[in-house]
């Protein structure tokens, strides 16, 4: 019973309440990298951060591993609070950008260093390397240097290297930026079933939406060092609380176009007419997903065809409409034969309205 | 690349004056040294004596300048022989084991304090690096006069806590300099004297290990000791191999430090050959060239230190292959 269990790691949920953190620089201007952010962290997820670069997930990330101290706020792990806890004392794993291998030391080597330092014995130690070792499917790799490894199994190192020790959350920074395309969708596969297998408790951080979306059990998209939203990926895409959330997920990205509320009625500035919304008058951006678009007879939204890119399964096309100065994308069947200066009738089978000013949705 | 065809010449007309130098002054020499060294008798000429008695005419003796009488390895035993030869040897292998080993340690440990330092680090890495621009002998001198036996300051000090003074350099009290006062004056002065250098490769060398490795070792509980011995050293031991290899041949080379120590004797007054060194002996053998016979045995005395350096080197070399981490 015990062996089966082996592999299965206590995991706590993580919160972070009010957290911030202000760096100073040598001029005294000041930044604020993460602004009062508070969010839990379920017990043995898999959690994406996501944002552009400087949303301040890095930092998040370094702060609830302890190498960054919060200039306010407090970090909890489950009951226990870790705001002030050294690194060494919170039971954290880290897997950095760029893995930190130590490149004298064998991947046994790298791996016993943690158990090495807690003073386990030698047998005991060994016997655990080598288990985390067969979990990550690098056991063939013992003998071998980090500079003989590929990014994908260095990065393994890496990841067993930080769970060797038993910690009660792992965090990865980046894991996958620097990989190849194709070890990239091997690599995230083999982080979701690691995860899974082991039931640990796992932050990530990356830029890289298509990677959050892929993995995560739920996504935390940042930016401004403050919480976007946080939910599962698909739900953040299918509704994403705001004009930022909604153009940093996907690809290819969101159309978001002028538009105004008059009397209820929600009209492109050309004057189309789009639907009926109930909202204060205002002028308003509106975003509409490329595959949101449908062909249609009598579409609501008429333009002519710009360029024409057969993509496998899909068709892209971008059209011009009257009265917008950037065509709009739409990604459509390929069996339609579009061509350039074809004119075109749209319609849309979701479309997302937000505030101009604050960006917020409306609907 | 047919139109770099001349370039042949160009690159020639270009090196040409380094290389004439370096004929001149570095390779005829060493091609003569070593020729000199295996030539018995060979007279270099008694015109830098003393103008002779009758004022103008010079006395050659038998011999004729430039003139030899045999072939041999007999320089070689001659020195080897030679009781100066044999402490020369003697004190430049204990200034080399001392000396080396303990510099290198200092330097890497002051390296890693200064690291460890925030504020002040340039101030103290200025500090730490003036004497590595400050003159040997000046330095030296700084040195004699701190542990002169009368009003050097270390004597004061040892005064005034109430020991006695040690006659460092000088007599003091009835008392002569002894053979481990001397070399512990020497030493202490060859560790500091090297240290700046040393430092300098080091600090930067730490500089450029990624911070990352220390934040992966930090997240894992590492001890401060081990990070040392685990990291530290190990991502430094490619400088660490090249200063221990550099300053391994520098302290074979010993020369002036003796010199600036002791006034331009090799001892103190009471024993002036007492921490005479291979270079020197060398010295010791050139000046008295005039001797037939004395330039081979500095020649030879020469190439047996490069014998040494070169044996040295190449142990370390193959030492580490093994233990240094490009």
């Amino acid at each position: 019973m015990e062996q089966m269990n082996a592999k299965k790691l206590t995991s706590v949920d993580v919160r972070m309440q009010n957290l911030t953190k202000i760096f100073v620089d040598k001029t005294g201007k000041e930044t604020r990298a993460v602004d009062d952010f508070t969010v839990t962290i379920p017990a043995g997820k898999l959690i994406g951060l996501l944002g552009p670069s400087g949303c301040g997930k890095s930092t998040t990330l370094y702060m609830i591993a302890g190498l960054h101290k919060p200039t306010a706020g407090q970090i909890f792990f489950g009951e226990e609070d870790v705001t002030f806890m050294p690194p060494e004392k919170r039971g954290i794993g880290l897997v950095f950008q760029n893995y930190a291998l130590y490149p004298h030391m064998t991947v046994l080597q790298n791996i016993m260093f943690p158990l090495e330092n807690l003073n386990v014995p030698k047998q005991e130690a060994l016997q655990r390397a080598h288990e985390m070792a067969e979990l990550v499917h690098i056991g063939e790799l013992m003998e071998r240097k980090p500079a003989q490894l590929s990014g994908g199994q260095q990065q393994r190192v890496a990841i067993a290297r930080a769970l060797v020790k038993k910690p009660r959350v792992l965090l990865l920074d980046e894991p996958l930026s620097n990989l190849d395309a194709r070890l990239r969708l091997q690599t995230r596969e083999e982080i979701k079933r690691i995860q899974r297998e082991t039931g640990i408790t796992t932050i990530f951080v990356t830029h890289d939406q298509e990677e959050a979306m892929s993995i995560s059990d739920e996504i935390v998209v940042m930016n401004f060092g403050l919480e976007q939203q946080k939910d599962k990926p698909q739900h953040v895409y299918d509704e994403p609380q705001n004009m930022f959330v909604a153009k940093f997920l996907g690809n290819p990205p969101i159309n978001i176009i002028e538009g105004v509320i008059e009397n209820n009625v929600l009209k492109m500035i050309n004057g189309y007419e789009l639907e009926s919304i109930k909202a204060d008058n205002q002028e308003v951006y509106i975003g509409i997903r490329p595959e949101f678009f449908e062909t249609k007879e009598n579409g609501k939204i008429k333009g002519v065809i710009d360029l024409v890119e057969h993509i496998g399964r899909d068709t892209m096309a971008l059209f011009q409409v009257e009265g917008y100065q950037e065509p709009l994308r739409a990604i459509v069947f390929a069996d339609r034969n579009l061509a350039p200066n074809q004119v075109i009738h749209f319609d849309y089978n979701k479309i997302f309205v937000f505030n101009k000013e604050t960006g917020a949705r409306i609907k | 690349m047919l139109e770099y065809k001349n370039d042949k010449w160009k690159a020639l007309l270009a090196l040409a004056p380094t290389l004439l130098l370096m004929a001149v002054f570095t390779f005829y020499p060493i091609i003569n040294t070593v020729m000199l060294a295996f030539m018995r008798g060979y007279t270099f000429g008694v015109w830098y004596d003393t103008p002779a008695a009758d004022g103008w005419i010079q006395h050659f003796g038998e011999t004729i300048n430039g003139t030899y009488i045999g072939i041999g390895i007999g320089n070689f035993i001659t020195v080897f022989k030679d009781d100066t030869f044999k402490s020369a040897l003697l004190n430049t292998s204990i200034m080399v084991i001392v000396s080396v080993p303990l510099s290198v340690i200092i330097a890497l440990l002051i390296s890693v304090a200064l690291n460890s330092i925030k504020r002040f680090q340039a101030l103290l890495q200025t500090i730490y690096f003036l004497p590595y621009v400050t003159n040997t002998i000046a330095l030296g001198l700084v040195f004699s006069v701190l542990f002169s036996a009368r009003s050097g300051l270390i004597n004061s000090a040892l005064m005034a806590i109430g020991l006695d003074p040690v006659p460092w350099t000088s007599p003091i009290m009835g008392q002569n300099p002894t053979y481990l006062t001397c070399l512990f004056v020497l030493t202490i002065y060859t560790i500091w004297n090297g240290l700046a250098f040393k430092i300098l490769v080091f600090l930067s060398g730490m500089q450029s290990i990624d911070k990352q490795y220390y934040q992966a070792a930090q997240v894992d509980a590492t001890p401060r000791r081990r990070v040392f011995s685990k990291i530290t050293v190990p991502l430094l031991s490619p400088m660490i191999a090249y200063i221990t290899i550099t300053s391994f041949i520098g302290a074979f080379k010993a020369y002036s430090s003796v010199i600036a120590i002791f006034n331009g004797r090799f001892g103190p007054l009471t024993d002036p050959n007492l921490l005479i060194t291979l270079v020197g002996y060398t010295y010791q053998k050139l000046e008295n060239r005039s001797v037939q016979g004395e330039l081979s045995k500095a020649s030879a005395s020469a190439l047996i230190l490069f014998g040494i350096i070169m044996l040295i080197t190449l142990v370390q070399l193959q030492v580490s292959k093994k233990r240094v981490h490009y």
